[in-house]
């Protein structure tokens, strides 16, 4: 009985964030019963991107490195499974009989699938490696993976033999590792993969912030010169959680690009990089919900209202890209910490007022009991 | 492997050098004296670049006086974005570089609406060719160093001759202090930003013959503008000269003999390579901060 | 007590200098095992200079710092505080804002602070007492689950102290720790650090000479980067070159 109400308290003892995690993922599930095969194929592109925001939030909102160069990551892992089946299948353009050294895990499925996470997490650990030891920090690392993410999209334009540049490369859809037709999903089923891998994600990540790490990384965000007194180097500590953030950014390209079934030079493009950033913004950073509500919301209103306006105005997007502008002046002027962040602050200032009005009255009744026994 | 063809990419690489640096000059001063990184700055080169095409293209106004009112235009603008956004900002960079993204989309699919996919072009003021032996370059390209000088000194002398400029200086040393000796640093603020917005919007115009003027115009700007103000940093302007410099010649000799994505790679490369030990910039004034 | 056994930490002609400012000149010191060392000087005497230099924040232009008789002149922040256990409260509250009272202790507590010892780390019982004893020590266990940011001024500046204390080092240095305090809260700060002194070796950097009463044993004035005078609490007062560039003011 007593365990039981433990377990009760400690559940009312959660930040409110905690609560939309759990509403968040009753939609998702309870998501496919109620509508069609599109909007289904379409929520399990969204689900990969919401890993996505996660693996940005883990970076910007608890370490604050702000990555505006973010989708190099998503874009790498995403490729080499693109690579890879174009490879296997042999499709049309490819006019290279043996992959160069570096890619020969390509050659195999499961090969393909851990050099998706692998490569992110190498190229983020070379650039983390060079910018961390070196005294990059603020704005700066901003600005130079912004300019990475504008050069990436120019390799992989211009690597067209292995690329296919601009058109980009088919994939077979609806699997994780295999490439093979007959593996092949229903949408419905490898909807809930997706979300699997969602899950996954979002315990990896919550574990992480709240293990010693996580605490270590907001104190980075807080104050790096304060915690060198306190004998850490906080250069390893972004170093890590860098290279394990591209580790997920990667897996996220694998899922985006099995459910769309392609890939081309947009997704390491500064466009999904800074699309990412304004997601997390929106929602909130710090908390990792406000990135998966973030994405979740303001990726379903474009899906929603683009089928909405399609048939007012030809082309939509140019419009809600308009309003995402307008949105986020609108956020960075009235709640800066994004929508999750400004409820969890609220709550936060609540249970604060609480706790001291408690501590008072305490201290008031202790004041009443000693000059009660002065009297007596 | 001749010496001609080398004169040559060095002289082209000297050219796009001024142009970078014209093009890059408004961001690090916004940046350098402001402490914000204006990310709508590659929007306004595209806005100068539109203005550039109505007034000289389209109304036949001489190109000088083109490039004048493309400055005006888009310092007015500039004064106007500050006092309604940007002044809410100062001191926080996520929040500054959010609202200055905000601003960049809402001018590019501004000007996607207005101006749809089409490409836009100006002619050349002047067509001539300018010959030096084997090497030869498009006059224009000349005129664009030159306007590129000019506007680097006029700079300079705002900053470091007139009233204006000292003000702007000791805003940036010690906002309190100048405050309290009657300075409005609100005004030295807003007079900063529409200096470095007209900035863009002057080399907008002056580049808008260079290229094709679309929507997108911006976005191919944008990592050369970035990575010169990382690498020259934000204190010394000279450190933002001598960076347009390396970063050119570097793209232009590596995209003679390779192609330009190899040159943009390798340049990348060298900006982090030069950053990680120099992080402030190349000239970083010494001493105590 | 003050003998040439038990020095904790000693400098010798210490000299700095920034841009043709001399900030220290010739410093010479010895805080020895245990004892509260208070260093008070006005304005501009050098006294965070001091501490910058022991810290390993900036680097001396001449002169050495002993630590137990190690050279660590010139050592990088993170070996001083790791190596040689030297643990510093910055001048105005310095903590982790957007965390918890309990999560900024969490942080400084000694011994976990390598990499390693962050990915096998869960919390022992120790871990937790010794924590829950610095919120006492320090007065904020009702508010450890509070922002910092959400603290008054003094209790930050006591939060920043407890930090300090659960880094567990040799020597605590505290720069100015009731800057911007109310009476109360000054004089509930010197009980604080006399409940320390037993444990730790302490120098104290401050202004309030009620406080400096309070609490000190053996005082130093800078002046000008230069040593004015050396002593106990009373000869300090009776010194007359003191009183006319300091206690005057009093």
């Amino acid at each position: 009985m007593e365990n039981k109400k433990n377990i009760l308290d400690r559940f009312k003892a959660l930040p409110v964030n905690r609560y939309l995690d759990l509403i968040v993922l009753v939609f998702l599930l309870v998501f496919p019963l109620f509508c069609s095969n599109y909007w289904v194929y379409v929520m399990s592109g969204i689900i990969a991107y919401m890993i996505f925001a996660l693996s940005l939030d883990l970076l910007w909102g608890y370490t604050g490195l702000m990555s505006m160069g973010h989708s190099v990551l998503f874009g790498a892992g995403g490729y080499m499974v693109g690579i890879s089946c174009a490879y296997i299948s042999k499709a049309g353009w490819v006019d290279f009989d043996r992959l160069p050294w570096f890619l020969l895990p390509l050659s195999s499925e499961i090969g393909a699938f851990l050099m998706a996470l692998v490569l992110p997490a190498l190229i983020s650990l070379m650039i983390g490696f060079f910018m961390f030891s070196g005294k990059i920090k603020g704005v700066f690392f901003s600005l130079i993976t912004l300019a990475l993410s504008g050069v990436a999209e120019l390799f992989v334009i211009n690597q067209s033999k292995y690329t296919h540049g601009n058109s980009g490369i088919s994939v077979i859809s609806r699997t994780v590792i295999s490439n093979s037709k007959e593996a092949r999903l229903d949408d419905f089923t490898f909807y809930y993969v997706v979300l699997a891998f969602l899950i996954l994600a979002y315990i990896i990540c919550l574990m992480i912030v709240n293990s010693r790490i996580g605490k270590v990384l907001q104190a980075v965000r807080e104050n790096e010169e304060r915690l060198t007194f306190f004998g850490y180097k906080p250069s390893a500590f972004k170093l890590l959680i860098y290279t394990i953030s591209g580790m997920i950014a990667g897996l996220a390209g694998v899922l985006y690009v099995r459910t769309q079934g392609n890939i081309n030079s947009s997704a390491v493009g500064i466009t999904l990089a800074t699309l990412v950033l304004v997601w997390v913004a929106i929602g909130g950073r710090g908390n990792l919900t406000g990135a998966m509500v973030g994405t979740l919301v303001l990726q379903i209103a474009e899906t929603k209202l683009n089928s909405v306006f399609s048939g007012i105005s030809a082309d939509f997007t140019q419009y809600w890209k308009m309003v995402l502008g307008f949105l986020i002046l609108l956020i960075v002027f009235t709640i800066p910490k994004g929508i999750v962040g400004t409820i969890i602050d609220v709550q936060q200032k609540h249970k604060d007022r609480r706790q001291k009005e408690k501590i008072l009255l305490r201290e008031e009744t202790a004041y009443h009991e000693e000059s009660g026994k002065h009297i007596a | 492997m001749n010496a001609s063809l080398i004169g040559q990419l060095l002289v082209s690489g000297m050219c796009s050098a001024f142009i970078l640096l014209l093009t890059s000059l408004g961001l690090v001063i916004i940046m350098g004296y402001m402490k914000i990184v204006n990310l709508a700055h590659t929007e306004m080169l595209m806005s100068g670049a539109f203005i550039c095409y109505y007034l000289y293209a389209v109304l036949h106004i001489p190109f000088v006086i083109t490039l004048i009112l493309a400055y005006l235009i888009c310092f007015f603008f500039g004064m106007l974005l500050e006092r309604v956004i940007i002044r809410h900002f100062y001191g926080k960079m996520s929040e500054t570089l959010l609202a200055t993204y905000g601003i960049s989309i809402i001018l590019k699919q501004l000007a996607l609406i207005v101006f749809g996919k089409s490409y836009k072009q100006v002619e050349y003021p002047v067509s001539t060719v300018f010959h030096m032996g084997s090497i030869y370059i498009e006059s224009y390209k000349l005129i664009l160093c030159a306007i590129s000088m000019i506007a680097l000194a006029a700079t300079l002398i705002l900053i470091n001759k007139t009233t204006m400029g000292l003000k702007i200086r000791s805003t940036t040393q010690n906002r309190t202090m100048t405050e309290c000796l009657g300075i409005d640093t609100r005004k030295v603020d807003s007079i900063t930003f529409s200096h470095g917005m007209g900035l863009a919007g002057l080399a907008g115009a002056a580049i808008a013959p260079l290229t094709a003027i679309t929507y997108s115009l911006g976005e191919s700007w944008l990592t050369n503008t970035f990575m010169n103000v990382v690498m020259g940093g934000v204190s010394s302007l000279f450190g933002t000269v001598a960076s347009s410099f390396i970063i050119q010649e570097a793209i232009s000799l590596i995209s003679g003999y390779s192609n330009s994505v190899t040159a943009q790679i390798v340049v990348l490369i060298i900006v982090i390579a030069i950053v990680r030990f120099k992080p402030e910039g190349l000239f970083t004034p010494k001493g105590r901060r | 007590m003050r003998n040439q056994e038990n020095i904790l930490l000693e400098v010798k002609h210490l000299s700095v200098e920034f841009n043709g400012f001399q900030a220290l000149t010739d410093v010479n010191m010895k805080i020895h095992d245990g004892e509260l060392h208070v260093i008070i000087g006005p304005n501009g005497a050098g006294k965070t200079t001091f501490m910058d230099l022991v810290t390993g924040k900036s680097t001396p232009t001449t002169g050495i710092v002993l630590f137990e008789g190690v050279n660590i002149t010139g050592k990088s922040t993170t070996e001083i505080t790791r190596k040689y256990h030297i643990g510093r409260k910055f001048q105005g509250p310095n903590v982790f804002d957007n965390m918890t009272v309990k999560e900024n202790i969490e942080i400084a507590m000694e011994g976990y602070s390598s990499m390693t010892k962050c990915v096998f780390f869960h919390k022992s019982a120790a871990f937790k007492d010794k924590v829950s004893e610095i919120l006492g020590l320090i007065d904020l266990y009702d508010y450890r689950q509070f922002m910092a940011s959400d603290l008054s001024h003094g209790q930050r500046q006591w939060l920043e102290i407890g930090m300090v204390v659960a880094q567990n080092p040799k020597l605590i240095i505290l720069d100015e720790p009731t800057a911007g305090m109310t009476a109360d809260e000054t004089y509930k700060t010197g009980e604080m650090i006399k409940r320390l002194k037993g444990e730790h070796t302490l120098i104290v950097v401050e202004h309030d000479m009620d406080f400096v009463r309070q609490v000190a044993e053996y005082v130093t004035v800078l002046n000008y980067g230069q040593v004015l005078a050396e002593g106990t609490m009373e000869e300090i007062q009776n010194n007359d070159e003191v009183i006319a560039v300091y206690l005057k003011e009093d």
